[in-house]
């Protein structure tokens, strides 16, 4: 990148001013001239326009007049600088204007006070396209171009030369060093990967905070053991339903089969029945039999002893010719004694009989003649002998019914016998004291019972399905997101291989930088300065000199701005700037031989670092007639200031050296020797 | 002034691992607004991290 054309409008002495660096044979060029000629003002239109440095209005007055200063700000300033970039052409334009001037005479700030334009121009064109055509697009792309940070390296002053290496500036050129390496760039991607990762943590917990498919395959593994149970039960009562459905089936073809069938079934169950009641019937007369035949006994004995003392007691009132009712009475107590002890409890139908007897003796208490006592006695022997009479013939009666209802139960157990005989398949019926339609009622029932068990089991097993389709489903979003946990983990360890393998990243680029640095200046101080001395650059970038023993070199002045020199090469060097390099006053504020020794060492430069276009600002007592033969020796095209006073403070740029130098000084005596040598050289 | 290639240059002097070089080269290669925008890294960790199935 090289500067072809710089013009300035209305900064300071500068009122219309043009320089044409188009057909400069070399990138070197010297622009000389006394001091308050506007050198300095050149520099400042120029960082102005590549940097927006801070230009003061009064600075931009042309006149002398303290009290007019402001008049400065009111003019339209303008800079152009026209770049060649690559092969292509491009001007960057910038104009302000501080003040506008009321018509009371009072100064307004114009607004806006600075606008910025940028063309491309292609090659071959005068006009050139404009490709920023908004302010902000023009500034951005000059910053970007312009990083206000490396002005110092584009722009030397030499009197500031020697406080380059301050902290200030070496905190600059650090920023210079980061921005060049791109390692500002570096970091931000870095930062921004860092926070790639603090996100994918932030992914990771939540995801691996949710349940796990080993958890979801417990889940399954249990429900499908319930299940596998429950189906398993299923399957046994499934069986067992078909079993006896089966059996059902049989049961209702059985029944349904013909009527014979049915009748003889009929019958058959008849038939036990009606043995059942008569063997029940049989068994009532039994009982009753034999309650008769205690009965008749009874009534038989008291027949039989009152009979006995019946025919005693008239026998005793015949030989007595009496019969007292006291005698009665014992007899009668006598034979109720023995009644009751052979009958006991169990006489039945004798009470009547003792209850007659009990009368008949209350009768005898009162009854005195023997007339009335026989006939007492006879009346009781009668009742006894009718009841006695009448139990024999119950009894004989209950024997037929007994002995009719026995023959009865026989015929029945046979004809069963016989049934069984000609339908044996009738046996199990019997003998289970089942019927077929009971078994099937049975059967039905159980199919019922079974069924609705079937039926809730179903219910169940339905359910337990379900709850393992999801616990599926759970398990397959579980894996899925275990498959995704397992790449956000792969992602997070490989992101945090790149952080931490990258951290000391920029450092070792800065260390990489500091070394080159110190490997340049070491090397130019060899050959320009010499002596035992070795450059260190620290790794906060200030620069010292070492002998070999380690101590620190005590360096003149002019070495110090050399080093400067060298350092500031490097770091162009090293962050491979091709800006054009502009040199305000290159040896300083250095005298005599340092002097010399500087603007020699920037000559040497100049030749070994041939890339870049050198711009060199220089008044008459340092662009001596050596350095300018120097300069002149290396290609260097040279300019000058004119200035003026009147009618105003002006300053224009003419090619060639000002002729007004040789009138003073070293440059008079200089002119005297090339005047003398010419006309030896004549003679 | 330096363009990415010197950053490049760089990342391919140093001793990380070649994959953390490739995904870095392609990192700084892109712009700050572009590697901002969402998706963009995790493109890039996805093409130079092969996860293991």
């Amino acid at each position: 990148m090289k500067i072809v054309e710089f013009q300035l409008e209305n900064i300071g002495v500068h009122k219309s001013q043009k320089l044409d660096l188009t057909k400069v044979p070399h990138d070197l060029v010297m622009i000389n001239g006394y001091n308050n000629y506007g050198k300095t003002t050149l520099l400042d239109g120029l960082r102005f326009c590549l940097f927006d440095q801070h230009i003061d209005p009064e600075f931009l007055s042309n006149s002398s007049e303290k009290s007019d200063l402001k008049a400065g700000g009111t003019l339209p300033m303008m800079v152009r600088v026209k770049l060649e970039l690559e092969d292509k052409s491009l001007a960057i334009v910038e104009r302000r204007q501080f003040y506008t001037k009321q018509d009371d005479g009072t100064f307004v700030p114009s607004s806006p006070d600075s606008v910025v334009s940028v063309n491309l121009i292609p090659p071959g064109s005068k006009s050139g396209d404009v490709e920023y055509k908004t302010d902000k697009d023009a500034e951005r792309w000059l910053a970007t171009q312009f990083p206000p940070k490396f002005m110092n390296f584009i722009l030397f002053n030499g009197e500031e030369m020697e406080k380059f290496l301050n902290p200030k500036l070496r905190k600059t050129v650090e920023e210079v060093v980061v921005q060049s390496a791109r390692l500002e760039h570096f970091n931000d991607v870095r930062n921004l990967i860092i926070g790639y990762r603090d996100d994918l943590q932030k992914q990771a917990k939540k995801v691996l905070g949710k349940g796990s498919s080993s958890d979801s395959q417990d889940d399954i593994q249990g429900l499908q053991s319930d299940l596998d149970e429950l189906e398993r039960l299923q399957r046994i009562d499934n069986e067992k339903l078909e079993e006896l459905e089966t059996k059902s089936d049989d049961l209702e073809r059985s029944l349904n089969s013909s009527e014979d069938g049915k009748k003889l079934v009929r019958d058959h169950s008849e038939l036990v029945e009606n043995i059942r009641l008569a063997r029940k019937r049989v068994q009532e007369l039994a009982a009753d039999l034999r309650e008769q035949t205690w009965v008749a006994g009874v009534n038989s004995f008291f027949e039989l002893r009152l009979t006995e003392s019946l025919n005693k007691q008239v026998g005793n009132a015949k030989d007595n010719g009496m019969y007292p009712a006291r005698f009665a009475k014992e007899a009668l107590e006598s034979i109720i004694r023995d009644g009751q002890c052979i009958c006991g409890k169990h006489v039945h139908g004798d009470k009547d009989a003792i209850g007659h007897l009990q009368d008949q003796i209350s009768l005898h208490d009162k009854a005195g003649p023997i007339g009335q006592g026989l006939q007492a006695v006879e009346a009781s022997l009668l009742r006894v002998t009718g009841k006695a009479g009448e139990a024999r013939r119950t009894h004989r009666t209950m024997t037929v019914n007994l002995n009719r209802k026995s023959e009865e139960l026989d015929g029945l157990e046979n004809k069963l016998e016989i049934m069984l005989r000609e339908n044996p398949e009738l046996e199990g019926e019997a003998s289970s004291k089942a019927s077929p339609a009971e078994d099937f009622k049975l059967v039905r029932g159980e199919i019922q019972t079974l069924s609705s068990s079937v039926e809730v089991r179903k219910g169940e097993i339905e359910v337990l399905k379900q709850r393992l389709v999801d616990a599926r489903a759970a398990q397959s979003a579980a894996l899925e997101r275990e498959g995704t946990s397992k790449s956000l983990v792969s992602s997070l360890n490989f992101i945090d291989r790149v952080i931490e393998q990258s951290k000391d990243f920029s450092e070792l680029v800065l260390t990489g930088v500091r070394d080159e640095i110190t490997l340049y200046i070491n090397e130019k101080f060899s050959t320009t300065v010499g002596g035992n001395y070795k450059t260190i650059v620290n790794p906060d970038f200030s620069v010292v000199c070492l002998h070999d023993d380690g101590s620190v070199a005590r360096i003149s002045k002019g070495q110090e701005m050399l080093r400067a020199y060298f350092f500031a090469f490097a770091l162009r060097k090293v962050a491979g700037m091709e800006f054009p390099l502009i040199v305000d006053s290159p040896k300083g504020r250095l005298d005599g031989r340092n002097s010399m020794t500087v603007i020699d060492s920037i000559a040497e430069l100049i030749r070994s670092e041939s890339e870049s276009q050198m711009v060199f600002f220089m008044i008459d007592d340092e662009c001596t007639p050596d350095v300018r033969s120097s300069f002149l020796e290396l290609g260097a095209t040279e300019y000058h200031l004119s200035f003026e006073e009147q009618p105003f403070r002006r300053s224009t740029i003419e090619v060639g050296m000002d002729p007004e130098w040789v009138r003073h000084g070293v440059w008079k005596m200089w002119a005297e020797n090339e005047a003398l040598k010419a006309q030896v050289g004549n003679a | 002034m330096s363009e990415s290639r010197d950053l490049i240059e760089a990342i391919n002097k140093s001793d990380m691992d070649e994959d953390v070089k490739a995904f870095l080269k392609d990192a700084v290669t892109e712009s700050i607004r572009s590697l901002s925008q969402k998706g963009s890294i995790a493109e890039l960790v996805a093409k130079h991290n092969e996860v293991e199935e």
